[in-house]
């Protein structure tokens, strides 16, 4: 039950690897700061601002979500005095932009990234409004990057609304930066260590023998579902959210919304630092509901609106669903949605057409998260009765969060199957479950991230 | 306020009811307050009371029609004021049950110049309580019914009887009903009282509300018999209620709500917090009513005895969760308690703190205790302190838990604050009526009192109510306006 608060993951100097050389190698002209332009990974350059399923999935490191913002390193920002949402105003040459600044860990200091493609004069409905025009000050001399830019604070503010991590550089000393390390969530070695001792990742946590207060279901028959996410190939690109806000109708809240906290992220792209907060290593990975097999939503649900069917899904019943969101409370993965207005009201007829017509638009006032896409598995199962099949096989089912993932760090399947894919990861030495501690039996394993960091580049601090 | 030492020293016989009134006197100061013409000063109260409620209704209708994102909930924080409300409000109710059940098992008969009035609060504040859980799910039309275990027509199936929510339902609806029925028991002699004062239809009304007391032998016998009965079946649901609406929290798997300290812990505070809306509202009530002489100093400093003594425990139980936490080697628990005094709601947990447990500590003078205006505003305080206990439980617990990228906070929106301004002035109007329309003291309890110790004191020698006058004990009119 108790995390080794003391055991770090393994192979991770200190410090982390430092390429702070690298990063601060670029020569500052004496005058100015520098300013690199990227394209967002949201709008690119400017061409998707009008998507509100990528402005709403936002950034996967800063997080930001319906905006760009001005990119700065800690030691920058206490050198000019800002704090996150100050504005700014970048000039060079006479022409000027005001942006919000954010703090951004492992930021170059003295360089400040704009990301393009915000800031549209002219743009639909969504994108209206959203984030500072970075072309604005982007110059022949200056396309990817330039020298001698002022900056200086306006001394006004500028909401910026981020899905993660909203206060974490007010609080250093409660949040800072050894979340994941202290907290054993997302976990990571080295191949060398992992050479040793290839079960750290499971040795982590102590998990003593636990037991369930109700009687527990047998699951050792039929096709029971379940996910295996590998950490080594996620590459934290959004995809799979964006996938999932497809397939499953989800409706998209908008910029307030999210700053109250309400985005319906039914797949998440969680991020946590390891090191400093200078040069930090970045850590990502999907969080989705667990479809833990005994799940603390299930039991504290007075109407019994979320319960548990015999192939391992934590099924969501939204007619049966009054919204007392005690489930929410009471999933320690917080992967729980609430419905808190009617997401859909301003859609006009077109977006109806869009909507995928196997899956129930929610209503507000309703629970919902994420099903492993049970209206794929129930149309395979159709399909496999039609053919004579009686059990499906790998890839009848493919969850829309698994086939889109590019580095197919996804895998999903029946584990009862012993040659599936999902069985075979399963039995991985880096397989662990997340909050396995508290007994919730997850179906969602994570594979532990490896690193192979290079030796010669650590010595060059 | 002029009070007479002998009146509080713990060592002479108490004084209940001061001054020698005799007992028609105590019939009429009381009765006459449901008699006489209403005062202005009455209109004028319930009038802004009312507007209060009005507010309530408005929120609550919009917040039906729009939905819950009228207010600042959120994921993490899916329990914010809502909760806190609802468990602020069944705290509050608390106390009536406790001076009429259990303070009436253990003969201690200064509650019946009080009990009145505080079972009434009880089932007022229940009221406003019970807003709530109907109004706080996402779907009220739905739960209204479904938390109920009707196997309905239209799922066919119970509710989840695994959930503390549903227990929920049956504890404040059994304390409700046993409440109320109890409050009205208690009320049935005074309800024949004033029907046979009264004339025409008020007679008629009275008449059928006292259910045809006679106040013969057998009447009373019956009566008596009927009402230890009902305080015997209060006195669970004290601890019951309180316990089970702990529940909520204590069988979650979140930090600072997994606690097996919850249950005892909760039932102090409703008990702290619920006197001291009793010791608010009579302070004010007495004075408005010119009833010094029943509702006495005496009555007052008992009652702030209480809230110094589960004020004392309610700290102690702060400090143990601190320990325990400690204590219990989980990092999750230990991270939840020192973001609660030193995170972004360190400014709630150290009102709490200061309201709760450091405030009542005054009452251990006995010049603060006896001091009406030093307790009225005491007792605010506490009430204040017990809000922000509920709170920081819910929302400090809910804003960080196990994983960091979920962490949020959570604001409260306009129609938070309106809604929960709104039920004070449904409290306050139903108070406000009770106070005009029912005898607010029972007064066949205080005359049965008064002629018990009068016997009492003829064997004794003390002197007391109507009885041979004792010059060891003062006649004092302590305030009274007669």
């Amino acid at each position: 039950m108790v995390p080794q608060g003391g055991r770090t993951s393994p192979g991770i100097p200190a410090a982390g690897p430092n390429y702070s050389g690298w990063s601060t190698s670029v020569p500052a002209s004496g005058s100015g700061y520098e300013v690199v332009f990227v394209p967002s990974w949201t709008a690119y350059d400017g061409r998707f601002n009008n998507n509100a399923w990528l402005q709403e999935a936002g950034d996967p490191i800063t997080k930001i979500c319906w905006d760009n913002a001005a990119l700065i390193s800690p030691t920058t920002a206490k050198k000019l005095g800002l704090e996150n949402g100050d504005v700014i105003s970048i000039e060079r040459n006479g022409r000027k932009l005001e942006a919000a600044a954010l703090i951004q860990p492992g930021q170059a200091d003295d360089s400040i990234t704009l990301p393009l493609g915000y800031g549209r004069r002219r743009v639909g409905r969504v994108g209206e409004g959203t984030g500072f025009n970075g072309y604005a000050i982007q110059t022949s001399d200056t396309l990817g990057f330039g020298s001698g830019f002022n900056i200086t604070k306006t001394g006004r503010r500028y909401s910026i609304v981020q899905t993660q991590e909203y206060q974490s550089l007010e609080e250093p000393h409660l949040v800072g930066f050894q979340q994941a390390v202290t907290r054993p969530i997302l976990r990571e070695g080295n191949l060398e260590e992992f050479k040793k001792e290839p079960n750290f990742a499971q040795e982590m946590v102590e998990v003593p023998p636990l037991r369930s207060l109700y009687g527990e279901y047998d699951y050792s028959r039929g096709q029971q579902w379940a996910m295996v996410i590998d950490l080594n190939s996620c590459t934290g690109c959004n995809a799979c959210t964006v996938a999932c806000y497809a397939e499953n109708n989800i409706g998209v809240v908008g910029k307030e919304q999210v700053a109250r906290g309400r985005h319906m992220h039914w797949i998440r792209m969680d991020r946590y630092y390891t090191g400093a907060a200078e040069d930090p290593q970045a850590l990502t990975a999907p969080v989705t509901c667990m479809q833990c097999e005994t799940a603390p939503c299930e039991n504290v649900c007075p109407v019994a609106a979320t319960i548990h069917s015999p192939e391992g899904l934590n099924d969501m019943v939204y007619n049966r669903c009054v919204g007392t969101r005690y489930c929410s409370n009471n999933c320690p993965y917080k992967v729980r949605r609430f419905n808190f207005l009617n997401w859909h009201e301003n859609e006009g007829e077109s977006r109806k057409l869009q909507f995928n017509p196997d899956v129930t638009v929610r209503m507000r006032g309703v629970m919902e998260k994420c099903t492993y896409c049970v209206q794929r598995i129930q149309e395979a199962k159709i399909d496999a009765r039609a053919k004579g099949k009686r059990w499906l096989t790998d890839g009848d089912v493919i969850p829309a969060c698994a086939q889109t993932c590019p580095s197919e760090c996804i895998t999903f399947g029946n584990v009862n199957d012993l040659n599936s894919q999902v069985a075979k990861l399963k039995q991985s030495p880096r397989n662990y479950a997340m909050l396995a501690e508290l007994n919730t039996k997850p179906r969602t394993t994570y594979l532990a991230k490896l690193r192979n960091p290079n030796p010669e580049l650590e010595v060059r601090s | 306020m002029a009070t007479n030492p002998a009146a509080l020293d713990p060592r002479v016989k108490p004084i209940l009811v001061q001054g020698n009134p005799t007992l028609h006197k105590v019939t009429d100061d009381i009765s006459k307050i449901t008699e006489d013409q209403t005062p202005f000063k009455w209109y004028i109260a319930i009038g802004i009371t009312s507007t209060i409620t009005l507010i309530l209704l408005a929120m609550l209708t919009y917040l039906v029609f729009t939905g819950i994102g009228v207010w600042g909930n959120n994921v993490p924080v899916a329990w914010a004021w809502d909760i806190t409300n609802f468990v602020f409000w069944i705290g509050i109710g608390h106390a009536g049950t406790l001076i009429s059940a259990i303070l009436f098992l253990f003969r201690q008969k200064w509650r019946t110049s009080i009990n009145r009035a505080a079972e009434a609060m009880t089932l007022f504040a229940v009221a406003c309580a019970a807003i709530y859980p109907l109004f706080h799910t996402g779907r009220p039309w739905r739960a209204a019914y479904w938390l109920l275990p009707l196997p309905n027509a239209y799922l066919g199936v119970w509710p989840n009887f695994r959930s503390p929510l549903v227990w929920d339902v049956f504890a404040v609806s059994t304390y409700a009903t046993v409440s109320a029925l109890f409050w009205y028991v208690g009320l049935i002699p005074d309800l024949a009282t004033l029907r046979d004062r009264a004339r025409g239809l008020r007679q008629k009304i009275f008449g059928i509300a006292s259910l045809g007391f006679r106040g013969t032998a057998r009447v009373w016998n019956n009566y008596e018999k009927a009402y230890l009965i009902l305080a015997a079946i209060s006195t669970p649901l004290v601890l019951s209620v309180h316990s089970i609406v702990s529940f909520d929290f204590a069988t979650s798997v979140l930090p600072g709500w997994h606690t097996t300290i919850f249950p005892p812990y909760f039932v102090a505070g409703a008990i702290f917090s619920g006197f001291a809306m009793v010791v608010t509202l009579m302070v004010v009530a007495r004075w408005a009513l010119n009833l010094e002489y029943l509702i006495t100093i005496r009555h007052l400093e008992n009652m702030n005895k209480v809230i110094l003594a589960t004020g004392t425990i309610v700290g102690y139980a702060y400090a143990t969760e601190f320990f325990i936490a400690w204590y219990s080697g989980n990092p999750y628990e230990r991270f939840i308690f020192i973001n609660r005094a030193f995170g972004p709601y360190a400014w709630a947990y150290w009102s709490m703190i200061s309201c709760n447990v450091i405030s009542p500590q005054f009452f251990w003078f006995k010049k603060l205790r006896t001091s009406v205006p030093f307790m009225f505003v005491l007792s605010i305080f506490v009430n204040i302190g017990m809000w922000f206990e509920r709170f920081v439980i819910i929302s400090t617990s809910l804003h960080r838990d196990f994983l960091p990228s979920s962490w949020g906070y959570f604001r409260p929106t306009i129609v938070d604050i309106l809604t929960f301004f709104g039920t004070f002035g449904l409290f306050l109007t139903l108070f406000l009526a009770f106070c005009r329309f029912l005898p607010v003291i029972a007064m066949a309890e205080i005359k049965g009192m008064m002629a018990n110790e009068s016997m009492h004191d003829a064997v004794h020698g003390t002197s007391y109510g109507p009885a041979p006058h004792d010059p060891a004990v003062p006649e004092v009119l302590e305030g009274g306006r007669h």
